[in-house]
């Protein structure tokens, strides 16, 4: 009996803790998921493959967060961009009641968001999704280029291997002795067709029709340099967001330098990214007319008068400068666009023959209305990331 | 017995005081941080300063700057470090100096105009707090440019090249 007892105790002990177990483990799952109830949205993929974003997808964006009015909120463009989509005219949203929404984006991208709750807060109004779908401009149709190709393409004509981690796609160019990268901050494509119906740039409409090149998200300055050099996306060169200014991956100049080829930047008054394995040379506003595109000319010739390095990179700034302050359009800004088109002529009648020249912008602008600016860039908008592209031998 | 109880409050005396002098130090001095500036360019003496040298030099300071960013809110702080003239001066920058370039440690660069240097620091301090505590990776010494936008506020500055 005593050894029945002694063994029916123990049993009686084990349900006890049993439930104290499935108690606490039910105490644990409410207090991590009962007050965070999960949601689920889909976003159709450009292919039509359905995007899942819930809480945990949403998580893992935490770098990309942004503080709003005192909260931590992460862009909805982090989640079109995740799903595939490169440029965005329209975005619909579908509630749970098959409430549909539609949002101009060049309007609505800005103050976009995604709540941990799983609601999106799109203009200061805060709603429930299930699905989301994009509309892209027409314009995505006839994208023939990515800024990505930009690297793979250059290496090529100088007979290099393409840097490490390209992705870009090596475009059929002529080998050269030399390559110039010629860099238009703030061109975006969609400026340049209106730029060549106003009469604005006789130079570089003389070039031909630009490819309709895209360049990558988030375009900003910094980011799209490090595509450019890279030949590969932000999120494998590691520029994913604004104030990152260097990339530990392999660059165009990284190989040219290697291979023993000269490179050589001329730059504005700063460095945007970090253009190690090139000597660089800054050209500040010495002459203190406001603008640094003048010094930049100058310091380019002066290259080009001591001999053409094998790989040439000018940076003009003040369409972008412009473009900020006044905003596309403006007569100051079309003022600067004649300006560093006139400067665009010079510097090719200078190059000496057998150069292969890249002449593309980082990215564009759109109109904005914001405290100090009327134009600014960052958004998966046409006028942001349609950039135009030139290949010309000279 | 007595000898050996001498020696534990001896030893605990030693503890209290080198933990003494420690918080002290932690209060008022610099920390100790493995950072040099060059100065080099077009300068009579090309200079390396260390983190320390400058904290032992005159600290300047300047009060409620407008800090004009190209992203986000402006901000107003005070900051407080070396005048830049004073590094300049011991470098023995030419008189004729047109510009600076101010290189940092992740590659950034910017030209900045001798009239935009008037009043600059090569700053130490944000308020009262040691930048590389306050912001490391804005740290440990920053150029600011007084009335200067921000993209001139060097931060992790490493060299100042002396332009003519």
């Amino acid at each position: 009996m005593n050894t029945q007892h002694a063994t029916r105790k123990p049993h009686l002990d084990d349900t006890v803790s049993k439930c104290h177990f499935a108690l606490l483990a039910a105490a644990l799952l409410f207090a991590l998921f009962g007050c965070r109830p999960a949601w689920q949205v889909t976003l159709a993929g450009p292919d039509g493959q359905p995007f899942v974003v819930d809480r945990g997808v949403l998580e893992g964006w935490g770098d990309f967060v942004e503080e709003v009015d005192g909260r931590q909120l992460v862009p909805l463009e982090r989640a079109l961009v995740a799903g595939g989509h490169l440029v965005i005219d329209q975005l619909v949203t579908v509630g749970p009641d098959e409430t549909h929404r539609e949002f101009e984006w060049t309007t609505a991208s800005g103050d976009a968001w995604w709540l941990d709750d799983g609601r999106l807060e799109i203009g200061g109004e805060v709603f429930p999704v299930s699905h989301l779908e994009v509309r892209p401009p027409a314009l995505l149709g006839q994208a023939q280029a990515s800024i990505t190709d930009v690297a793979p393409t250059a290496a090529r004509a100088l007979g290099l291997p393409a840097p490490a981690r390209a992705t870009g796609r090596t475009l059929e160019v002529p080998p050269a002795r030399h390559v110039l990268l010629l860099f238009l901050d703030g061109f975006g494509y969609v400026r340049y067709t209106e730029a060549v119906q106003e009469g604005l740039i006789p130079h570089l409409a003389a070039l031909g029709e630009p490819l309709v090149g895209l360049t990558t998200y988030p375009p900003v300055t910094s980011a799209s340099t490090a595509s450019l050099l890279t030949g590969a996306p932000p999120d494998v060169h590691g520029a994913d967001r604004r104030g990152i200014r260097k990339t530990e991956v392999e660059t165009l100049f990284d190989v040219a330098a290697a291979a023993g080829l000269r490179v050589v930047a001329v730059e504005g008054e700063a460095l945007a990214f970090n253009l190690r394995s090139a000597e660089a040379q800054l050209s500040g506003d010495r002459d203190g007319d406001g603008g640094t595109d003048d010094n930049v000319l100058a310091n380019a010739l002066a290259v080009l008068e001591a001999g053409m390095p094998d790989l040439f990179y000018v940076h003009f700034h003040g369409i972008d400068d412009a473009g900020h302050t006044y905003g596309p359009g403006a007569p100051e800004e079309r003022k600067k666009i004649r300006e560093v088109d006139a400067e665009v002529g010079q510097l090719i009648e200078a190059l000496p023959p057998d150069t292969l020249v890249f002449i593309f912008a980082d990215h564009g602008m759109h109109h904005v209305d914001e405290l100090g600016r009327l134009g600014n860039h960052g958004h998966l908008v046409a006028r942001d990331m349609f950039v135009p592209i030139w290949v010309v031998s000279r | 017995m007595k000898h050996r109880s001498s020696l534990r409050f001896l030893g605990v005396v030693v503890l209290l005081g080198t933990l003494l002098v420690a918080g002290l130090a932690g209060c008022g001095g610099a920390p100790k941080v493995d950072w040099d500036l060059t100065v080099s360019g077009a300068v009579d003496n090309p200079l390396t300063l260390a983190y320390g040298d400058l904290a032992k030099m005159d600290q300047m300071d300047l009060s409620d700057i407008l800090m004009e960013k190209s992203l986000g809110e402006d901000e107003v702080g005070s900051w407080s470090g070396v005048a830049v003239d004073q590094v300049l001066e011991q470098a023995g920058a030419s008189s004729g100096y047109v510009s600076v370039t101010a290189l940092a440690a992740d590659g950034y660069a910017i030209e900045v105009s001798r009239d935009e240097l008037q009043g600059a620091i090569v700053a130490l301090k944000k308020g009262d707090e040691w930048i590389t505590e306050a912001e490391p990776d804005k740290g440990p010494i920053r150029m600011v440019c007084p009335q200067t936008p921000a993209n001139r506020w060097v931060f992790q500055l490493q060299e100042i090249q002396v332009n003519e």
